[in-house]
């Protein structure tokens, strides 16, 4: 199973979903795209801020993503597997570029953002639970971001986005558990109803029925639910 | 709490054979729930720790949810207890003692 939660939260899960008590994600997309846009505005010499999204299988895609230059700034760190994001998404921590012309510290993402024009970066990793979900990251041409002020203003895009990515995950982690519990109320229901055949072949009660579906399948070593599904499979209308 | 003397044997081999299951509660009771159990997790933790009673049929389904992933880890702990166990000589391929069943089915 891809997502292991407790019971209790998975069904709560679903049950949110159910009643729509979950964000669509047209709502999530949106809201992430207010905030890029809010960031965007904020930060004085911004062009344009994107959020990515790391998953558990590593992948990697901008969910918003404010100008053309953010999109194409941040395929090439995925391209290249390295960039300020995938720093900042590995290490938890804050990444600050200054003055990109003059950084070392990504060999082939730097020129290259560099002949996008971009000058100066922000990048923040969406954190939960000790977990990095993806990261922020504010751009700019021309300007250079500097100071406690940025990265904080920076840092607070990145609390609020990481708010709504947790909506996107309950909403994924949901759908898986249907899954789950769809397979397990079937089982439920064909051992219900094989116990409902002995019953009616039998004459006895739902109890005594379940105890001789378990005492059947203790005989043979199958499991209950496979047994329950041979006896459905063999039955044969009641002579009568 | 008190439990009875069969039902607190039966729930202190059970927690015995659990500990070698590898299995958390979550799962342990969704596999219980799956077999047609009856009882919530808050209920079937309460009975692990000795703290709640459960009817003797719960009891034996959940034995059995833990006896399947026992099979399926081709454990050799000892399978858990059922309250009802049939009087029978030999454990493997007994054909019940046929107290219940009428089998007709075949």
């Amino acid at each position: 199973m891809s997502v292991e939660m407790p019971l209790a939260d998975e069904i709560t899960a679903v049950f949110a979903r159910a009643t729509k008590l979950l964000l669509t994600e047209e709502t999530v997309a949106h809201a992430l795209r207010l905030i890029t846009d809010a960031a965007t505005a904020a930060i004085p010499g911004a062009i344009g801020a994107g959020v990515s999204l790391i998953n558990r299988s590593g992948l990697r895609h901008t969910t918003a993503a404010s100008g053309a230059v953010v999109a194409e700034a941040d395929a090439l760190q995925y391209q290249l597997g390295e960039g300020p994001c995938i720093t900042a998404w590995a290490s938890g921590e804050t990444v600050l570029v200054e003055d990109l012309a003059s950084d070392r510290r990504w060999r082939h993402w730097s020129p290259a953002a560099a002949a996008l024009g971009i000058s100066s970066s922000v990048s923040c990793p969406l954190l939960s639970g000790g977990l990095a979900l993806g990261a922020v990251k504010i751009y700019s041409d021309g300007g250079q971001f500097a100071g406690n002020g940025t990265v904080r203003l920076a840092e607070l895009f990145a609390e609020q986005a990481t708010l709504f990515v947790i909506q996107s995950h309950a909403r994924e982690a949901a759908r898986t558990l249907s899954d789950r519990l769809q397979d397990s109320l079937a089982q439920r229901d064909t051992i219900s109803m094989a116990k409902g055949l002995l019953m009616a072949r039998n004459g006895t009660n739902d109890d005594m029925a379940f105890r001789d579906l378990m005492m059947l399948s203790r005989q043979t070593g199958k499991p209950l639910a496979l047994v329950a599904a041979e006896l459905l499979a063999t039955a044969r209308p009641l002579e009568n | 709490m008190a439990l009875g003397d069969e039902e607190s044997e039966q729930r202190r081999r059970f927690a015995a054979s659990l500990r070698h299951a590898d299995i958390s509660i979550e799962e342990l009771w969704l596999r219980y729930f799956t077999l047609g159990g009856h009882a919530g997790q808050f209920e079937v933790e309460a009975y692990i720790h000795g703290a709640m009673a459960l009817p003797p049929l719960q009891r034996d389904i959940l034995a059995h949810a833990l006896n399947e992933r026992l099979d399926e880890m081709y454990s050799g702990t000892p399978r858990a207890p059922y309250s009802v166990d049939p009087p029978v000589k030999a454990q493997d391929d007994g054909p019940g003692d046929g107290s219940e069943r009428e089998s007709d089915d075949g």
